[in-house]
């Protein structure tokens, strides 16, 4: 088994000062002074292959694991930590394009890269990331590949003949199935799937080997298909105020506060309940 | 504008759907009777004159399948409508719905948007707005190409069916004996509430990551059983498995929508707020004064948790009791 899990680098938008979004005539929002992490369903993405991989060593079937990211250099250090969490290849698509609301792009250069050098048969990804909040890119990329896709996986476990055990939630319940690759898994919200921290042994056995960079333009150049027409163009973007009144109980001990929360506010309010 | 709504009568979640699209047709198109139909993917499991009851449209296709595989239900799609001009194909805000018009326009050669909260239509085009940068901010889009295929976002409405529609003009076909892609070498399945305790509840009482450890999770379960609520979590303490995951709330969980949420230790980052913001009244409970839920909340107490919340507990147990 052959896998790529695709994550992308994302600011902490958690970590912006409130209110405080500027927005400039390119429709590009000011970012760059909070630290970049790796969006969180695609953390759990790499932590589940991984998972996996631990497992399919114990079946003594183990996978070859890709980590594959697009975007400029700020992604080379998260490169260099998953190598030493033993992914086998640690690959950049260098692109300076705006890709936050290009889904059909980014699918288009992950198809071109399994094509052409990866030839992976199991692409895990997260389903959403979260500056483009596009959650389309694996659904896009299952449709250039055609091959299957399953959604909001939780979990991802070897099966017998090659097979892998999938769970994963639908609207009215869970699914667990045996698949049978090729197929796009794309994660959603998955319990126990905070990315490991490499010791300082992984570091020294595999911190070191490097990363590869691809240039996008030339991946495409070379074997890729075109994107599929996007046909969705940003216009503006707008802050969103949700503040409400925000008052802030006084009082000396939080007992005393508590009080005059109950009494003033909370009494009433449940009572209407 | 001609306009189609898809949805999934196999799932118990479709009055739901039924009740989110109607609305959004009602509150962003200016349509008329003849513009719009419902396209009902259903199995041997649905009863269906309901579908016919709840449909959000008067014209109605029901489709027979054997069981809904997105897989399969795209490749019926296409052949049911090919040839068949519609400017816009509107799916549920669910997880089939978001994958179905993502999908259902790469292979139509259309134009597609995920988690729409509002539409205005153009001669040509179309503009919509969603959520981006994590629910912080909010864009405006301008979809090009015909057909537009869109999810809504979800929780924009209460989702019960809302139009009472006299007579239907229902079709049918039947898709059930086509041969399906068997990916899938084995599937089980466990039914859950689609709704849940969460969507369902009047009062909420949220715990974020500052409470710490999966114990004092547990602690605030019960602290919320005493007062009365139902315990909801942050995406920390759910990935962190202090809680199980039909307690999440936001825009990955729930979007509830109760009379009164009393949020303990949680920041308030937008993706988490989202699934509390049509509370009634929100009271915050955080030893940050500057923490975003503070100004996002009706009243806030800045002082610690646990302290504030068995206190609450003293005053609501010795108060007059509830009817
Ligand atoms: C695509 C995407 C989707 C997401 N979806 C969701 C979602 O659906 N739901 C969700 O919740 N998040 C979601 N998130 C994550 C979200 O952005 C935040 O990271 C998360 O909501 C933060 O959770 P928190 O408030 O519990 O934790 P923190 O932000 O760490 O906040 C903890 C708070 O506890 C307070 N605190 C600490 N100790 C105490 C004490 N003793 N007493 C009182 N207060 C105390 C602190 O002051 C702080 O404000 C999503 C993120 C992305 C990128």
């Amino acid at each position: 088994m052959n896998i790529l899990v695709c994550f992308k680098v994302v600011p902490d938008l958690d970590l912006m000062p409130g209110g405080d979004w500027n927005v400039d005539s390119r429709l590009r929002v000011e970012t760059g002074y909070v630290k970049n992490i790796i969006n969180p369903y695609d953390e759990s993405a790499l932590e589940i292959a991984l998972q996996f991989a631990d497992k399919a060593d114990d079946d003594q079937c183990s996978p070859g694991l890709t980590a594959l990211t697009i975007g400029d250099s700020k992604a080379n250090l998260h490169l260099k930590t998953l190598r030493a969490l033993s992914f086998d290849r640690a690959v950049r698509i260098d692109s300076k394009e705006d890709l936050r609301f290009r889904p059909e792009t980014c699918a288009a250069l992950i198809s071109a890269y399994i094509n052409k050098i990866g030839k992976n048969n199991v692409v895990i990804m997260g389903r959403q990331s979260g500056v483009g909040d596009n959650a389309q890119t694996p659904l896009i990329c299952a449709e250039m590949m055609g091959w299957p896709c399953i959604t909001q996986v939780s979990s991802i476990e070897p099966a017998a003949g090659a097979c892998l055990r999938v769970t994963n939630l639908v609207d009215d319940g869970t699914c667990r199935q045996t698949i049978e690759p090729p197929c796009i898994l794309a994660i959603g919200n998955a319990p126990n799937s905070y990315l490991r921290v490499p010791t300082l042994k992984d570091i020294k056995a595999h911190g070191q080997k490097p990363v590869e960079v691809i240039d996008a333009a030339v991946l495409m150049a070379t074997g890729g298909q075109p994107a599929l027409p996007g046909g969705c163009e940003l216009l503006g973007i707008e802050a969103i105020d949700r503040r409400r009144s925000g008052i802030i109980i006084e009082g000396e001990t939080a007992a005393e506060k508590t009080q005059a929360l109950y009494y003033s506010y909370l009494k009433g309010w449940l009572a209407g309940i | 504008m001609k306009y189609k709504i898809v949805l999934n009568g196999c799932s118990s979640t479709y009055r739901i759907q039924a009740g989110e699209t109607g609305a959004f047709i009602r509150n962003n198109l200016e349509s008329q009777p003849g513009d719009g139909s419902t396209i009902v993917f259903y199995n041997d499991g649905a009863a269906k004159e309901n579908l016919i009851a709840a449909s959000p449209t008067t014209r109605l296709h029901l489709v027979k399948i054997n069981s809904y595989r997105p897989e399969a239900v795209l490749t019926y799609l296409k052949e049911l409508e090919y040839g068949i001009e519609c400017d816009l194909y509107l799916f549920p805000g669910d997880y089939a719905g978001s994958e179905l018009s993502t999908r259902f326009a790469a292979r139509t050669g259309g134009s597609s948007i995920a988690a729409v909260d509002k539409i205005e239509p153009g001669s040509e085009s179309l503009t919509c707005y969603r959520a981006i940068y994590s629910n912080y901010l909010r864009g405006r889009f301008r979809l090009g190409k015909k057909p537009f295929c869109l999810s809504i976002a979800r929780g924009l409405s209460a989702g019960a069916p809302g139009n009472q529609i006299e007579k239907r003009q229902v079709t049918e076909s039947d898709f059930w004996d086509l041969p399906e892609n068997r990916f899938t070498r084995d599937c089980e399945f466990t039914a859950a509430d689609p709704v849940g305790e969460l969507g369902r509840a009047p009062f909420i009482l949220a715990a974020g990551r500052g409470v710490k450890s999966r114990e004092k999770t547990e602690m605030l379960g019960k602290i919320a059983k005493e007062l009365g609520a139902e315990l909801g979590v942050s995406r920390p303490v759910a990935m962190s498995a202090w809680a199980p995951l039909d307690r999440l709330l936001g825009i990955s969980g729930t979007m509830a929508r109760p009379k009164l949420c009393l949020a303990a230790a949680v920041s308030g980052a937008a993706a988490f707020y989202a699934g509390i913001e049509k509370s009634k009244k929100i009271v915050a409970i955080n030893i940050d004064a500057q923490a975003p839920l503070v100004r996002a909340a009706d009243v806030a107490i800045i002082d610690d948790y646990e302290t504030v919340l068995k206190e609450l507990v003293k005053l609501v147990q010795s108060g007059e009791p509830r009817e």
